[in-house]
């Protein structure tokens, strides 16, 4: 029987650059409401997994399905409307004010006539809406070449918020950030899957922020999944090993458990 | 900085149409135009005030197909006459002046299918799965040297002495009729019409690729329409005044550095400032060394460098 409680669903998902084989026989759900988090070492196939989630990249075999609809047949700007993503790296011109940036993420939205006229109300609200939650409010006139990587990090974040769907995805997002941006990061990430319901989906590196964070793990190692669950099921010294080729310790301190990376 | 801008081109547009060989007061030329024949005025009517169009109209074009080259190619130095467009148009408006004059009102779409075919070489060698920046310079450079060549060649084959070819070949704007200004109309007003139209998808390409595509804009068909606006508007202006460098490369950085990246406003001011360039450097040409003329090439690069390079020196902040 189909789950309709998963947001997205990855059935016998294959994919080779050439011949190099990069994922094998993937299958697992991002289930509706939660936050999904994928680790994995470097060269496992984390991005390309998450590019061929978003429609970046095409499969070889087997199929990608949003609500139970295959993601090939969905139109890019379709796509848009319902997905919403941030990449890891992200460039604009430095002198774009940050309220212009996030209003981008209306353009799937905004059919040909539209977009020569201002906004529309619901534009605006949904802008307005975006800068709130990612706490841009602030910096709306500013130039995003003068932020920092933490503030451009969250207006990237509201542009995503901004198209205003149910499913998010994030590619890193604490990437290149230092500690306290990274937690701020991570709290709205976590804000937006309580308060406001979205699904989130999301490829980590610190494990440790992953098992606070997160509702569901999978784990990669060579382009097969290893491990999806819960963080608490999923974070043992075994499983690290298989992960990362590492053995790590874990320790439990305050209800929570905690993995010694050093 | 538009009404400025405004300001100073229509400016120089009065001092252009009365300064010269012939000399007319602005009275006397509107006196001339739209009330009394007068014999000075009518020469100017029939040999000057083409030039100035033309001036004005190639200057806009080319300004903004460096805009929209540069976005395309997302490479500051991108420019229709530095990656071989031009060239390309030129070669093609060459061998159609050459071999059949008698389609001498087709010479733009020939000059269009020429820019278009050095458009893809360019395109379709440095593309690697995605633009490399150095690799589109270095392509085009090297398609641009083709066809200069070819040009060069066919020029001299055909005794130097079409002169008609080497307008082109040189880029020269003496000897232009009302035929010349209306047919450049028509290709610079569609160029710019749809330029306008594009700009806030320029302001999308100007993303990375990947967030561009995950606002639902097909990345690739965006580039093929910018780029053929591009194409379209330095095809046009090749045909008619010949290879013009240098005016597409930094028209679009004055621009930038004076109103900001934004397409919405950086296209319309870029087409006012191309305008001003190209016929600042035609009228100076005209006057300095009377009668003799020094080509608008020719100035634009001994003048627009330095100026170039003082501004960029005074907005610190730009390019880095």
């Amino acid at each position: 029987m189909k789950n309709i409680r998963d947001m997205m669903e990855v059935r016998d998902l294959s994919f080779a650059y050439g011949d190099q084989p990069v994922l094998r026989d993937m299958n697992f759900a991002v289930p509706a409401g939660k936050i999904t988090t994928v680790l994995g070492a470097n060269g496992s196939g984390k991005s390309t997994l998450f590019h061929l989630m978003t429609k970046n990249l095409k499969a070889r075999s087997g199929s990608i399905l949003l609500e139970g609809q295959t993601i090939e047949e969905i139109k890019l700007l379709d796509f848009a409307r319902r997905v919403a993503i941030v990449g890891q790296s992200n460039t604009a011109p430095g002198d774009i004010k940050v309220e212009e940036l996030v209003s981008y993420g209306r353009t799937p939205f905004r059919s040909f006539s539209q977009r020569f006229r201002t906004r529309s109300e619901e534009d605006e609200r949904l802008i307005s809406r975006a800068m709130e939650i990612a706490d841009v409010e602030k910096y709306r006139d500013r130039q995003v070449g003068t932020l920092s990587g933490g503030q451009k990090q969250r207006v990237w974040i509201a542009m995503a918020l901004a198209q205003n769907t149910k499913l998010l995805f994030l590619d890193e997002p604490t990437a290149f950030l230092d500690i306290r941006y990274q937690v701020r990061i991570l709290k709205l990430i976590r804000r937006l899957n309580r308060e406001y319901g979205v699904t989130v989906m999301m490829v980590l590196h610190d494990m440790n922020q992953a098992i606070r964070y997160s509702d569901s793990i999978l784990g990669l190692k060579d382009g097969a999944i290893v491990c999806a669950g819960p963080p608490d099921e999923v974070f043992t010294s075994d499983m690290i090993e298989k992960i990362y080729g590492i053995r790590l310790e874990t320790v439990c301190a305050g209800g929570n458990r905690f993995v010694l990376q050093v | 900085m538009f009404p400025i801008i405004i300001l100073l081109l229509i400016a120089l547009f009065l001092v252009s149409v009365c300064t010269g060989s012939l000399n007319v007061s602005p009275s006397a030329l509107f006196r001339g135009l739209f009330v009394e024949y007068s014999e000075t005025v009518a020469t100017v009517y029939d040999l000057r005030l083409p030039r100035v169009f033309i001036s004005m109209l190639a200057g806009a074009a080319l300004a903004v197909s460096g805009v929209l080259m540069q976005s395309v190619m997302k490479n500051p130095i991108a420019d229709p006459g530095v990656i071989g467009i031009s060239s390309g148009a030129a070669f093609s408006a060459v061998v159609v002046t050459a071999l059949a004059p008698s389609l001498f009102f087709l010479t733009p779409l020939f000059a269009l299918a020429g820019g278009i075919i050095a458009f893809l070489i360019v395109y379709s060698l440095a593309w690697n799965g995605g633009l490399n920046p150095l690799r589109v310079i270095l392509v085009g450079v090297a398609v641009n040297a083709m066809f200069v060549g070819l040009s060069s060649a066919f020029n001299s084959f055909s005794g130097g002495n079409l002169s008609g070819v080497a307008a082109i070949v040189n880029g020269n704007i003496t000897m232009k009729t009302w035929d010349d200004v209306s047919t450049l109309f028509w290709y610079t007003a569609a160029g710019l019409i749809l330029s306008v139209f594009l700009a806030g998808r320029c302001n999308l390409l100007a993303l990375e690729d990947k967030t561009a595509r995950s606002l639902g804009v097909n990345v690739d068909r965006t580039r093929l329409i910018v780029s053929f606006a591009a194409v379209l508007l330095a095809s046009g202006a090749t045909a008619i005044v010949g290879v013009v460098g240098f005016l597409g490369l930094i028209a679009p950085h004055i621009a930038r550095i004076l109103v900001g990246t934004a397409h919405g406003k950086l296209i319309p001011f870029a087409m006012l400032l191309g305008a001003f360039l190209l016929l600042f450097a035609d009228t100076l040409g005209r006057l300095l060394a009377a009668p003799y003329e020094i080509p608008a090439g020719v100035l634009m690069a001994v003048i627009g460098g330095p100026f170039f390079v003082f501004l960029l020196k005074k907005s610190g902040r730009y390019g880095r």
